[in-house]
């Protein structure tokens, strides 16, 4: 959604070019995330609905909204009839970072984001009270926190990280709105942050080193002509391990009698 | 069909078969041996010898962390001894799991319920055994055997409409169920009235009178002198004295409890003032949750000085009633809760306590303090507001001061004798007594012009329970205002200048402390109103 919002600028104002339609690309694409994050939390705190279900369908809607946009409304009238928007001109592309080829300036909002998030949460008072709504909403409330204001501001806060990630991978690595923006990112962070323990130093670590098997996933397609969706049984495989490994460290799986009834009184009975 | 006939043939068959089993054995039912558990290095229970003859009311005294329940999970299966041997009618048996302590023929009941509220008397009974036994076979003998052990129970009544007594009844006859020799009873009197504690030892006793035996724990001496053939006392993990308690004192069974005297707290007559500190005018609320309970005019004036104690079983409002006065649920009117003089009905919880007021809630973890949270942690997580000054800094980004809060979580520890593994534990490691220290330390530290506690002693060990009523009185007597809410008769009496009893969300008329008796509270816990005459007069 942030990467719809923030293309909306180019599509609408392809003649707005300066210094500023970068800035305003980044902005809207925040504000597009924060939106359709919003909605989730407020479903939550009206209705009490479960907010990991509610957002998961919310993706499918907003992935379904881009494709209906870039065939629609968005497409480049000169494209031929092929979905996408109108390629971006130079001032509203992102652009790299030391002229390294193909790294844009999202690795350097990624990097400031992790390190806003992680003084956030380690360091002040906001973050203390989403550690605590998130582990004892009962105790939450005896120290005065408001679970519903907390749900609104942590689901507009991931909104707008997610809706800059969008928009920056829109403009800096695509550079153009298309029906395949995302190849399941957002899956993918799931991983990601189970990874890097939910801590988000770490989870800037596991970034890293999950990066690498999408490339790696396209390489195996082209030199040992497998499929690179090989490359998703794999992070699938991490993310089980990974779970698995945390169930495994805190229960002790046991298989034996049943929890029970004295069994035997009863057929010795029936004999 | 088959299921109907295998179960009364079971019912019948069974009977005779323990009576002779019960015959037979040995005069021990259980024996232990020298039992030692580690964890880690620290032993949590040391060579302790206990042996349960048949037929007896056996009881467990000690502190908290003296080792009480990690000697009794060993009996029921669900912890294993390091060393040592455990002896089932004279046979050394390995007991690995609660279902093999069932099959065995020992039973428990817990201390905390475990029942589903939402579903009826038999069904709750059903879900803890075999699948292969249908409902109505299942209320067909619950019935009977609340009929002969004197536990009346409606097998059709959801557990969230009935008293806490009468879930424990639940619990017994579930207990019962697997017709059991020996009956582990945890605290079962802790959230009883004296009446109903009084038709629990009749339960008791007819139990006893058919040679099952009992192992009994309680902290309450009175009880186990009534009640119980034997104590064995368990004091830092071993066991510090075995005695006749009918041949004991209160005292003399304190005193080797805790390894010395106990401090009767010194309660100075009050400086009644004038000026009301705390006051509830007309306190109604509508039950938030089918389970919850509505509260219904209630009105209390708690004046500079005095402390006021709340008596009651518990789920008769108590928890809406603490909730309502805090501010975790605000009220209708402002009016209708007053602190010093100022309307908060409708404040917060924080602005309230900016005004004075302090609160320590029923449950200590999940509510009071957060489990997985460090002691530093849990004393940001109630005072993080009314001492904003001194544990933020940069104003609006509101920067944790760790220096100033670790500082404070020490001052609390030392003069509240915290005993701790750590520097700053996770509050989830501390023993009950030593977490409530805690708590009420973090609280007393603000010097708080009102206090209000629900449950100040509730699962603690007496030595920690005195330290906190000497506080709790200290601090009244130098001006504060101090509200406490507990089921726990003897607690309300040793504290309370005043005592009023909450029954079914209202409160009844508050009773000069020391010209009220406990048959008077218990008459009026019991929903009684035993003062009728004095009402009208």
């Amino acid at each position: 959604m942030g990467g719809i919002a923030g293309a909306a600028v180019p599509v609408f104002f392809p003649e707005f070019t300066s210094f500023w339609v970068l800035p305003a690309m980044l902005i809207c694409g925040i504000a597009g995330g924060m939106v359709w994050a919003a909605i989730p939390a407020l479903l939550k705190n009206k209705f009490g609905t479960n907010e990991i279900l509610t957002s998961l369908m919310l993706v499918y809607v907003a992935g379904l909204f881009l494709d209906w946009l870039a065939r629609g409304p968005f497409r480049n009238p000169e494209g031929n009839n092929f979905p996408g928007s109108i390629g971006f001109s130079e001032w509203q592309v992102l652009p790299e970072v030391l002229a390294s080829g193909r790294m844009h300036y999202g690795m350097v909002f990624a990097l400031v984001g992790v390190l806003i998030i992680w003084f956030l949460l380690s360091k002040t008072i906001k973050g203390f009270e989403i550690s605590v709504i998130g582990q004892a909403p009962r105790a939450g409330r005896f120290a005065g926190f408001s679970p519903k204001r907390t749900t609104l501001f942590v689901f507009l806060m991931s909104g707008a990280f997610a809706g800059l990630a969008g928009i920056s991978e829109v403009s800096g690595a695509i550079q153009q709105l298309r029906t395949t923006i995302s190849p399941g990112y957002g899956f993918t962070a799931i991983i990601v942050a189970f990874l890097g323990r939910l801590n988000p130093l770490g989870i800037f670590a596991a970034g890293i080193v999950l990066a690498p098997s999408y490339l790696g996933g396209e390489a195996v397609q082209i030199s040992l002509n497998v499929t690179d969706k090989i490359a998703n049984v794999f992070q699938g495989l991490l993310l089980f391990f990974v779970l698995a490994c945390d169930t495994l460290i805190h229960h002790r799986i046991r298989l034996g009698h049943s929890w029970g009834f004295n069994k035997q009184g009863v057929t010795n009975g029936a004999d | 069909m088959l299921d109907l006939l295998a179960f009364s043939v079971f019912v019948t068959d069974m009977e005779p078969d323990i009576a002779n089993t019960l015959n037979n054995a040995s005069d021990n039912m259980l024996a232990v041996k020298n039992i030692t558990k580690l964890y880690g290095d620290f032993p949590a229970n040391q060579n302790i010898d206990l042996h349960i003859k048949t037929g007896e009311i056996h009881a467990l005294l000690g502190e908290n962390g003296a080792g009480k329940s990690t000697f009794v999970k060993m009996l029921y299966g669900s912890l294993q001894p390091s060393s040592g041997e455990i002896f089932w009618k004279g046979e050394p048996v390995n007991i690995t799991s609660p279902s093999h302590a069932r099959k065995l023929g020992i039973g428990m009941v817990f201390q905390h319920f475990s029942l589903f509220e939402a579903l009826s008397v038999s069904e709750n009974i059903a879900l803890s055994l075999s699948t292969d036994i249908s409902l109505n076979d299942v209320t067909q003998k619950a019935t009977e055997l609340s009929n002969k052990y004197g536990l009346p129970l409606n097998p059709e009544a959801l557990i969230g409409d009935l008293s806490v007594g009468e879930r424990q009844r639940v619990e017994i006859v579930r207990c019962l169920m697997q017709n059991p020799e020996l009956i582990i009873l945890d605290e079962p009197t802790s959230v009883l009235t004296p009446q109903e504690a009084e038709s629990l030892f009749e339960t008791l006793d007819i139990l006893k009178s058919e040679g099952r035996s009992i192992l009994f724990i309680s902290h309450r001496f009175d009880e186990v002198r009534r009640l119980c053939d034997r104590a064995t006392i368990l004091r830092f993990g071993e066991v510090s004295g075995a005695c006749d308690p009918k041949q004991e004192t209160s005292a003399s069974i304190a005193r080797m409890i805790v390894g010395s005297e106990v401090s009767l707290i010194s309660k100075k007559a009050p400086q009644m003032s004038e000026a009301v500190l705390l006051k509830i005018s007309n306190l109604s609320q509508p039950a938030a949750t089918p389970f919850a309970i509505p509260l219904s005019n209630i009105s209390i004036d708690i004046h500079a000085g005095e402390i006021i104690g709340i008596a009651g079983v518990a789920g008769n409002g108590q928890s809406e009633f603490f909730d309502a006065i805090s501010g975790e649920v605000l009220s209708k009117l402002s009016t209708e809760v007053q602190i010093r003089d100022e309307n908060v009905g409708l404040m917060t919880i924080n602005e309230r306590r900016k005004l004075g007021a302090s609160f320590v809630p029923e449950e200590r973890l999940g509510h009071g303090a957060v489990s997985e949270f460090k002691l530093s942690d849990n004393m940001l997580l109630a005072r993080h507001k009314s001492d904003d000054v001194a544990f933020q800094r940069l104003g609006k980004i509101g920067m944790i001061w760790r220096d100033m809060i670790e500082k404070a979580t020490k001052r609390v520890c030392d003069v509240m004798d915290v005993r701790k593994a750590d520097v700053d534990p996770l509050a989830g490691s501390l023993s009950d007594g030593n977490l409530q220290k805690f708590i009420i330390g973090r609280e007393l530290d603000r010097q708080p012009s009102v206090l209000v506690i629900n449950q100040p002693t509730w699962g603690v060990d007496a030595g920690a329970a005195s330290h906190i009523r000497q506080s709790i009185v200290d601090l009244a007597r130098s001006g504060s205002a101090v509200l406490i809410i507990s089921q726990d008769l003897d607690e309300v009496f040793e504290l309370s200048d005043r005592i009023a009893v909450m029954f079914d969300g209202s409160l009844s008329q508050s009773l000069d402390a020391s010209k009220t008796n406990r048959e008077e509270i218990g008459l009026l816990m019991a929903g009684v109103d035993g003062n009728e005459g004095k009402h009208a007069a």
